[in-house]
């Protein structure tokens, strides 16, 4: 647990650092992840929900993405912080590509777990301080500890989500 | 705005890590030797002698599925099939329904038991509630029914596994909940279950002297539980025991 709480608190400060330094806009993600692949096996699973807080901070090119993400997934529950470079591809459309790395929630042994993956945002409602849009994506996510306890600890999913930013 | 919404996930966040940790299963007692079929649905272990009855066990909330092979591989040698559902967040209460799912999946078992460890029970008693003629008998280990998942008039038999030392369902709580099930029936050798009419519906209740709660799986000590006098072995040959001689008195009718 205190492992858990610690990474916590280097999220905070991460977040934090990134709050008070930028002008950025905050969003708020909702994610379905849809399983279509576990170890080397096809098969479709549906894989917990995933809620994402994340800040973005524009540059001229591209918007730099971090976040933090809470979700369900095949061996438990897991948080993680996400990194990531979002493009603007077309209009209300963004592509972003995104490493998060977090720890499997576990009592005593949280174990860490990364993922790594894409997803196109298509923004659908659009108001000066308020926009909504719905997001697709492909994305790897492994546990490697994970393989002293059971037999899937990697999984590729595609994440069908709901997002906000304010 | 936003600096309270910040604090507002934070918090959320630190909620999250805090009551979604499950328990994983003891390392060093995963051998290798166990030979499972696993998907991100369930974990099948079949004996291999094309058995057609099947134990459905659903785990403990907050408890990997894991660790509860090595005792659900002892039943799996006795040619007993074992399907353990594997649930959203380790917590079966997320898939009340999951069971059909799964039924459906196994054409071949025509006799299905069902049960559960601790919160995986009441998610056992949901299922005999929901389809009281899919199962012919309900194997809970350290719980007990509340009254909403009362049942006292369901045909089938029960068997009720408890331990002791248990101190997250203690002997008192289990034994003062025999009214939500059929007619309590308490056995302290189990051997002499064959002496029972298989006829009436009845609640084997079998206590485990010295043994506690996590001991009916093997993820090492939890929060609030009693301390074991026996080992997790003979928590497990007890168990296992009881399981199987429940299992081939039900059989035998």
């Amino acid at each position: 647990m205190s492992k858990v709480f610690k990474y916590c608190i280097f999220m905070t400060i991460v977040l934090g650092c990134c709050t008070g330094l930028f002008a950025q806009k905050f969003g708020l993600e909702f994610n379905m992840p849809q399983g279509i692949m576990y170890q080397n096996k096809w098969g479709f699973f549906h894989d917990g929900v995933e809620l994402s807080v994340n800040y973005r901070i524009p540059t001229e090119h591209v918007d730099c993405v971090v976040g933090i993400n809470m979700r369900t997934i095949d061996w438990g529950s897991q948080i993680s912080v996400s990194t990531g470079l979002s493009y603007n591809v077309a209009d209300k459309t963004d592509l972003q590509f995104e490493l998060h790395n977090g720890l499997a929630l576990f009592h005593g042994k949280p174990l860490y777990a990364y993922s790594i993956g894409s997803a196109c945002r298509f923004q659908v409602y659009h108001k000066v301080r308020f926009h909504m849009g719905l997001s697709v994506g492909a994305r790897f996510t492994h546990c490697p500890a994970y393989k002293h306890y059971g037999s899937i600890n990697r999984v590729f999913e595609i994440p069908i989500g709901l997002f906000m930013k304010f | 705005m936003k600096k309270n919404l910040f604090i507002i996930v934070f918090m959320l966040a630190l909620l999250y890590a805090a009551f979604s940790c499950s328990y994983l299963p003891t390392e060093e007692n995963l051998g290798d030797t166990i030979a499972y079929t696993e998907t991100p649905n369930y974990i099948f272990l079949d004996p291999g002698n094309g058995s057609n009855t099947c134990f459905m066990f659903m785990p403990g909330g907050l408890v990997d599925p894991h660790a509860y092979l090595t005792l659900m591989e002892r039943i799996a040698e006795d040619s007993i099939c074992v399907l353990i559902p594997k649930f959203t967040s380790n917590l079966a209460i997320t898939g009340l329904s999951k069971y059909k799912h799964l039924i459906e999946q196994f054409p071949e078992i025509d006799t299905w038991y069902v049960g559960g460890h601790s919160l995986g029970g009441i998610a056992a008693l949901s299922a005999v509630n929901n389809d009281p003629d899919m199962f012919r008998g309900l194997i809970l280990l350290g719980t007990y029914p509340s009254e909403s998942f009362a049942n006292p008039d369901w045909s089938g038999q029960v068997l009720s596994i408890y331990a002791e030392n248990d101190l997250l369902s203690t002997s008192d709580e289990i034994e003062s909940a025999q009214m939500y099930l059929p007619t309590a029936r308490f056995m302290t050798n189990i051997d002499h279950i064959d002496t029972l009419n298989t006829h009436t519906p009845s609640t084997i209740y079998y206590l485990i002297s010295g043994g506690n709660h996590a001991q009916f799986g093997d993820y090492g000590t939890q929060d609030g539980d009693g301390l074991p006098e026996i080992t997790l072995l003979q928590q497990h040959e007890q168990t296992h025991h009881a399981i199987m001689a429940f299992i081939r008195w039900v059989e035998n009718e």
